[in-house]
């Protein structure tokens, strides 16, 4: 449980730094990026806590 | 590493680094610059890795010794080389790449993607490192988050990685001596750190393969660098003074903590040193700035091979994107173990690509069996349509697959010197070949038709 708290948290934080420090005109751009890193990084680890 | 250079001369725009463009001569810089510049870019907290790899893979501090000064004076002559050319024609890598390859064939050097590999190992590295600190969170956890982080610079653009980069290396230089301090307090000091002996898994020459592994890709892109120098000299004064003493002091000192310790994964080392913070801050701030110069290289090496099999530009910022994710994927998977294996590869993969550049600038251009029938070419303007008009060196494909055969299954001598050695003689051959096979002939119509025109 502390792992996928600790993941999505990060994730989280690092979306919120990217989202702070992206200029105005990539802002929809880095959301909609933010998003799939968020989603594959929730994929990503489950699949490779469960296949291995 | 890059961006110190390109940092050091950009004009007012934030984009302008002669990309696509030779350098212009307000732009080019002393060899006192470069050399600095390379002493920097050299130390790379990965190295530390490879000097604990090596002492270790092959049996002791002595044998470890010659594989490290063997594989670092083949890099700095295999950088001289790569950045003479550049020299000469002030051009990037993958721009100087056309006289050889060809302005279609140029797709075959662009394609760099040995340094997602390294993007990947050296996330992988830090990672490994950093659960030693905070066991309680899984190092997949860490592998996900510190792939995404790790392309904030050149995804999104952070001001404050120059901040970043200026403190690294004083951290890097202070962390690789503290740690050889604390190996001067283990039992039997730097005598019993000579003399330690370990059971090889590799030979001297395999190491000597690991080591050019190391930096072979880098090298082999000296001319992104040295093509802001001013005289000839300069590029080999950079690699001989610069990259070499960089390259060593952290090598070496590597090997010395690998000695020390006995252990062969840096984490284990840095935990055997009592340096694990020290460490770990080290290679945070190291490996970070390491990967935003790898997915900065893939990011401009690749839209050239994509350009040129479809005809259409593509933004450089999705590249690094598409690096975040592949590392992502697999970062976890336990990357850093195929540290080795992969620096092995790299040391007979990458030199056969830049031996072609190396043999078509230095002995080709001057015969009279250059593949564009040209005497003069390399003084020719990269860009401009005598250049462009040439397509394909059929020469290269022979040459690559002879080198990378040679490297991969010849067992004796190096295998980075078997690669680059193969590559240059078989690439000479086949331009004489193709000659009198008539290839030369129909690149010569094509001047031809071209001074008609003009």
């Amino acid at each position: 449980m502390l792992n996928w708290i600790f993941l999505i948290v990060g994730l989280l934080l690092i979306s919120l730094l990217w989202n702070v420090i992206t200029v105005e005109e990539r802002r929809k751009e880095t959301r909609i990026v933010c998003c799939v890193f968020l989603c594959l990084g929730i994929v990503v680890y489950f699949l490779q806590t469960v296949l291995l | 590493m890059s961006t110190k250079v390109e940092t050091a001369n950009q004009q007012t725009t934030n984009t302008d680094d002669f990309q696509y463009e030779p350098v212009p001569k307000s732009n080019r810089k002393t060899w006192v610059d470069l050399t600095f510049v390379w002493f920097g870019a050299a130390m790379v907290a990965q190295l530390y890795q490879a000097g604990v790899t090596v002492t270790i893979g092959t049996g002791g501090l002595p044998n470890g010794l010659i594989a490290i000064l063997g594989g670092a004076l083949f890099l700095a002559l295999f950088t001289a080389l790569n950045g003479y050319v550049g020299y000469k024609t002030h051009c990037n890598a993958a721009l100087s790449s056309r006289y050889a390859y060809g302005s279609v064939g140029v797709a075959i050097p662009g394609c760099h993607v040995a340094d997602i590999g390294w993007y990947v190992v050296n996330a992988a590295m830090f990672c490994s490192i950093v659960t030693t600190l905070f066991p309680q969170i899984d190092i997949k956890v860490w592998a996900i988050l510190i792939s995404m982080l790790f392309i904030t610079n050149n995804y999104i653009g952070f001001s404050k990685m120059v901040i970043l980069n200026k403190i690294t290396a004083p951290i890097l230089i202070f962390t690789g001596l503290f740690g050889i301090y604390k190996c001067s307090l283990l039992p039997g000091g730097f005598t019993a750190i000579w003399s330690n002996v370990f059971p090889p898994t590799m030979s001297i020459s395999a190491g000597v393969a690991v080591v050019i592994g190391t930096w072979a890709a880098g090298c082999s892109r000296a001319a992104d660098y040295m093509r802001f120098a001013k005289e000839a000299k300069d590029s080999f004064l950079a690699s001989f003074l610069g990259f070499f003493f960089g390259f060593m002091l952290c090598i070496v000192t590597g090997a010395i903590w690998g000695a020390a310790t006995g252990t062969s994964e840096i984490a284990a080392t840095l935990s055997a040193l009592g340096i694990v913070g020290l460490g770990a801050l080290m290679f945070f701030l190291q490996n970070w700035a390491t990967c935003e110069h790898s997915s900065y290289i893939t990011s401009t090496s690749l839209p050239i091979t994509i350009e040129v099999v479809t005809k259409k530009k593509f933004p450089r910022r999705f590249i690094v994107l598409g690096v975040g994710l592949i590392a992502v994927c697999i970062c976890g998977l336990d990357i850093q173990s195929y540290y080795v294996p992969f620096c092995a590869f790299l040391g007979y993969l990458i030199p056969p690509i830049a031996a072609v550049s190396i043999a078509d600038y230095f002995i080709m251009s001057k015969t009279d069996f250059h593949w564009t029938g040209h005497k003069n070419f390399y003084d020719m303007d990269v860009n401009s349509e005598d250049v462009v008009h040439h397509k394909f060196n059929l020469a290269t494909i022979p040459a690559l697959i002879a080198g990378l055969l040679l490297g991969w299954k010849l067992n004796w001598g190096i295998s980075s010197i078997n690669a680059f050695v193969g590559t240059v003689v078989v690439y000479c051959v086949f331009c004489v070949i193709f000659t009198a096979c008539g290839l030369q002939k129909k690149e010569m119509d094509l001047n031809e038709q071209l001074a008609s025109r003009n």
